[in-house]
């Protein structure tokens, strides 16, 4: 489902030459729940914003359900992403400017041939799957940390990815707030998404299939 | 409806959660608007045959004229108008006109205005646009009809209305009618320097300009080839010329028609030098909004990283922000348009007060044209510059750094 090949990331100021991921190969496989650990500036992040097309690799090569995506276009990535790929970010990233039910809405808007009304149906759909039906009004300063993270969750399974990409889920959440979500993940997980998890806390790792280990831009 | 909602609704967002910048933008953009429709009002009135001057390209003034030697042998003498008019049958209408300052009485109070007498013909020979009454005619002058015409302004200033028709206006010891308001005519189209009241010719005492000289504008009919009638102009002069035993310097290449009142060259250079400080005026206050734009922009930067991490191209991510610009320019060139009317008054009422040009407008009001082919057009440059750049950097920033807060 997932494929690295022989990932590098070099970021180069004027000065200083910083080499985030040094030739890093691994495979997810579809349904796995993946996270990766390591200590601050590893390349965790890094690693995911390339898996999410968000960033590029200086060298390697990125292949996500049989699509090598470091060759597609801008325009062809913002499809990939809004078909194939969901994001949960550690601090939620959402729009101040719209309220939970258009938050939730907003990866439907970029796609074609869907009504106004179905899109509006599965929003709703998707905040009752993470128990926030009553708040698809609320602007999210009105919510609790919990709760954004949960319309985040909510925001991206509504396209019905078939990756999530979590980086930090829990990272600003205290601990009981924390398990709700990484059983949100689990939950979402069995019902058949791949998910790679960005994380430090080993214990929500404890969660996942498989952990994998990063060091200086390298897996251990 | 839902399309455009997308784009306008985060941008109404920011900007009622800037409403500094949205102030500013506003404000700035307003300002320049201002400037805008009055530079391409004055472009229009110059550039153009702009009423009452509407037949300008078929219309000769007779004024002043030189020997062949080059000495002043004066104009056409009040004495021989009608001689001179009649030598001119073939053309459609020929009308007289002497301008003079003159102290009136209007209401109870004296005002200084520049008076006009004109013959029956000035009504035909310039398109004046009457908003109340009618003009004088030819009958009227014969039968010395004691009636005027003034423009609106001078109504509201001597009667406190526009509509001052019925009432009486005094000067030089006789009480005039009024029968006519027209629509005040531009200082750049005005056919009576600076003469914002007409009353028949045969009134003229001459005082306190005693030159007994008319203006003399002919309008050459729409079938009559103008090389024809220069010619026809050229002779009747150098006749009545010749009449005085004086041998007048006015051939057929000399005679010209008010339509270029500034020659072509000078139309061009005016034209050239509208646009360049229309550009100009465009140009400063964009750079101004553009370096606010590009930190407003900035603010919205997760915004957009998010959008496009969800789907959003880079062009849609490009509009988004540009909309916010869009909003505030399209109120800024609304705000400007209204208020360039009453900006002119407020130049006219407290710059030209004390002049003699008090008496006519800068411009006598906005013309639909000149906001449909230019204002648009600029409103939409504008916004362009202003809110283009910002829009195209936020929207190219890479998603991983924005969202990381920072670039490594």
């Amino acid at each position: 489902m997932i494929t690295l090949e022989n990932i590098k990331k070099v970021f180069r100021t004027k000065e200083v030459e910083t080499h985030a991921l040094s030739g890093i190969s691994l495979t997810v496989d579809k349904g796995e729940f993946v996270s990766i650990m390591g200590p601050s500036g590893c390349g965790k992040s890094t690693l995911l914003n390339i898996i999410g097309t968000l960033d590029t690799p200086t060298e390697g090569k990125v292949v996500i359900n049989n699509s090598e995506v470091s060759a597609m276009t801008d325009k062809q990535l913002a499809i990939f992403r809004n078909l194939t790929l969901g994001f949960i970010f550690q601090s939620f990233h959402l729009i101040p400017a719209l309220n939970v039910l258009d938050n939730v809405e907003l990866p439907l808007l970029y796609r074609k041939g869907v009504s106004a009304k179905e899109n509006r149906r599965r929003a709703e759909e998707s905040l009752e799957k993470v128990g926030l039906s009553h708040r698809m009004k609320h602007f999210p300063t009105q919510l609790s940390g919990g709760q954004c993270q949960r319309v985040a969750i909510a925001r991206a399974l509504v396209g019905a990815p078939s990756i999530l990409l979590a980086d930090e889920p829990t990272g600003n959440l205290d601990s009981k707030m924390g398990d709700e979500i990484i059983t949100l993940l689990t939950e979402i997980n069995s019902a058949g998404t791949t998910i790679v998890m960005v994380t430090h806390d080993s214990r929500m790792a404890e969660h996942t299939n498989r952990t994998i280990h990063l060091i200086d831009g390298q897996i251990l | 409806m839902k399309k455009i909602a997308q784009y306008f609704r985060p941008a109404l967002y920011n900007i009622m959660h800037n409403k500094g910048y949205a102030l500013f933008c506003i404000l700035g953009t307003a300002l320049t608007f201002i400037f805008i429709t009055l530079v391409l009002q004055l472009m229009r009135i110059n550039g153009s045959n702009y009423p009452p001057m509407t037949h300008a390209d078929r219309i000769v003034r007779l004024e002043y004229f030189n020997d062949t030697e080059g000495k002043g042998i004066g104009g056409i003498r009040d004495t021989e108008t009608n001689a001179f008019i009649e030598s001119l049958n073939d053309f459609e209408h020929v009308s007289l006109c002497h301008g003079n300052f003159i102290n009136i009485m209007a209401n109870g109070h004296f005002h200084s205005s520049g008076v006009a007498f004109v013959s029956g013909d000035f009504w035909k020979v310039f398109d004046f646009e009457f908003l109340y009454g009618r003009p004088f005619s030819k009958e009227d002058c014969d039968n010395r009809k004691q009636v005027v015409i003034i423009t609106e302004d001078m109504s509201r200033k001597f009667f406190n209305t526009t509509n001052g028709i019925g009432k009486k206006i005094k000067f030089q010891q006789r009480e005039y009618e009024v029968i006519g308001i027209v629509k005040s005519p531009s200082m750049f189209a005005s056919p009576a320097d600076m003469c914002t009241v007409w009353t028949p010719y045969v009134f003229n005492k001459f005082i306190p300009n005693s030159s007994y000289m008319y203006t003399v504008d002919v309008l050459a009919p729409p079938t009559m080839p103008m090389e024809e009638a220069k010619e026809k102009i050229s002779r009747a002069v150098f006749h009545y010329f010749e009449n005085k035993n004086k041998k007048v310097d006015f051939p057929a290449q000399k005679v010209k028609t008010i339509g270029p009142s500034i020659s072509s060259d000078d139309r061009n250079m005016l034209q050239y030098g509208g646009i360049a400080a229309l550009f100009l005026f465009l140009l400063i206050p964009a750079l101004n909004i553009l370096s606010l734009g590009i930190t407003n922009a900035g603010n919205r930067a997760e915004e957009i990283a998010v959008r496009r991490t969800f789907g959003a191209s880079w062009t849609y991510s490009f509009f988004l922000i540009i909309s916010e610009n869009m909003i505030l320019t399209a109120i800024g060139a609304i705000i400007g348009l209204s208020l360039a009317i009453p900006v002119m008054k407020v130049i006219q009422a407290n710059i030209m007060q004390g002049s003699l040009m008090g008496n006519l407008s800068l411009v006598s009001g906005i013309d639909l044209g000149v906001i449909i082919i230019g204002v648009l057009p600029a409103t939409i440059i504008f916004s362009l510059l202003s809110g283009g750049i910002p829009a195209y950097i936020i929207a190219k920033r890479r998603i991983a750094e924005v969202l990381k807060g920072g670039s490594k």
